[in-house]
């Protein structure tokens, strides 16, 4: 496995020798719905807050998995720039970093847990959020 | 002629212009119908509005996603990759475009709730959208509202 991310990096670098990566902090909505800032969900409490409450305070979620147990807001957002050159010809744009918040809710339609999740590099939106929900399940 | 006045035209960011002038009130006043909590029924609600976007707890509480849909005969492919570029790979745009956009809905905009089943037929139209909303809708156990929250989803 080491090895065959050894070779993918090795490759970028021979390939992309005119490629520039500028970070910045993370600024404009790139897709998805606006980010729900930290301080949104500091009244949150696990054991209280209602199913229904989040869903008026945060609007629909992007997805749910087990029977609405469990809910998925994403967004992502600009968190730099990057350009390609080769020759006469280039091309550049902006680089997203994608963030999952999730909750869980348990048979009463209390608040179990949440946590904003990044999506990671070699996973899908959607990988994640199932990765976060099997490890809940794990902790049953 | 774009050159030469390029430095007298203002440029704005998409993104805080509309947020500016998109908002909760805008919203409710001038695109949604009168929603009467203690009053409305859940059928009286799907009148008004159409079906759900999402239903939760069995009924208990619907929401809909909302845009202005401001295309009445939908976006063609070209139309659409040039409002993505104007509109999404660059955050600073001409005050007067945004401008134009917004008496575009004005004039032929209509509320349009975006669902599963005509989320394909508008999907161009959804991502182009100046905004989203949410509004989320609870009903007591004789299906009267009981409460409701318009939350602003984007930008």
């Amino acid at each position: 496995m080491r090895l065959k991310y050894a070779l993918i990096f090795l490759s970028l670098l021979l390939s992309l020798q005119g490629c520039i990566y500028i970070p910045t902090p993370q600024h404009a909505l790139l897709k998805g719905r606006g980010m729900i800032e930290l301080e949104d969900t500091q009244a949150l409490q696990v054991g209280v807050t209602t199913r229904e409450a989040v869903l008026l305070q945060f609007g629909e979620p992007d997805a749910t998995l087990n029977q609405q147990t469990i809910f998925v807001y994403h967004w992502t957002r600009v968190q730099g720039y990057f350009a390609v050159g080769a020759g006469y010809t280039g091309y550049g744009g902006p680089v997203g970093k994608t963030t999952l918040l999730m909750f869980e809710f348990d048979s009463q339609n209390l608040l179990k847990r949440f946590e904003y999740i990044p999506e990671g590099i070699f996973n899908s939106t959607m990988e994640a959020a199932m990765k976060w929900a099997s490890r809940g399940e794990s902790l049953r | 002629m774009t050159f030469f006045l390029s430095g007298c035209l203002e440029t704005v960011n998409s993104h805080i212009y509309f947020s500016e002038r998109l908002t909760e009130s805008y919203m409710r006043s001038r695109w949604l119908p009168p929603l009467e909590t203690g009053i409305d029924t859940r059928d009286q609600i799907v009148k008004k509005l159409g079906q759900p976007s999402g239903t939760f707890e069995n009924g208990r509480i619907y929401s809909y996603r909302l845009i202005i849909n401001e295309w009445k005969e939908g976006l063609s492919d070209n139309m659409y990759s040039g409002y993505a570029n104007a509109y999404h790979l660059q955050s600073e745009i001409l005050e007067v475009v945004a401008a134009r956009r917004l008496e575009q809905i004005e004039k032929d905009g209509f509320l349009l709730v975006v669902t599963d089943e005509n989320m394909e037929k508008h999907e161009k139209e959804v991502i182009l959208s100046m905004g989203e909303f949410h509004l989320v809708l609870v009903f007591n156990i004789d299906g009267v509202l009981t409460r409701d929250s318009l939350i602003r989803i984007r930008p």
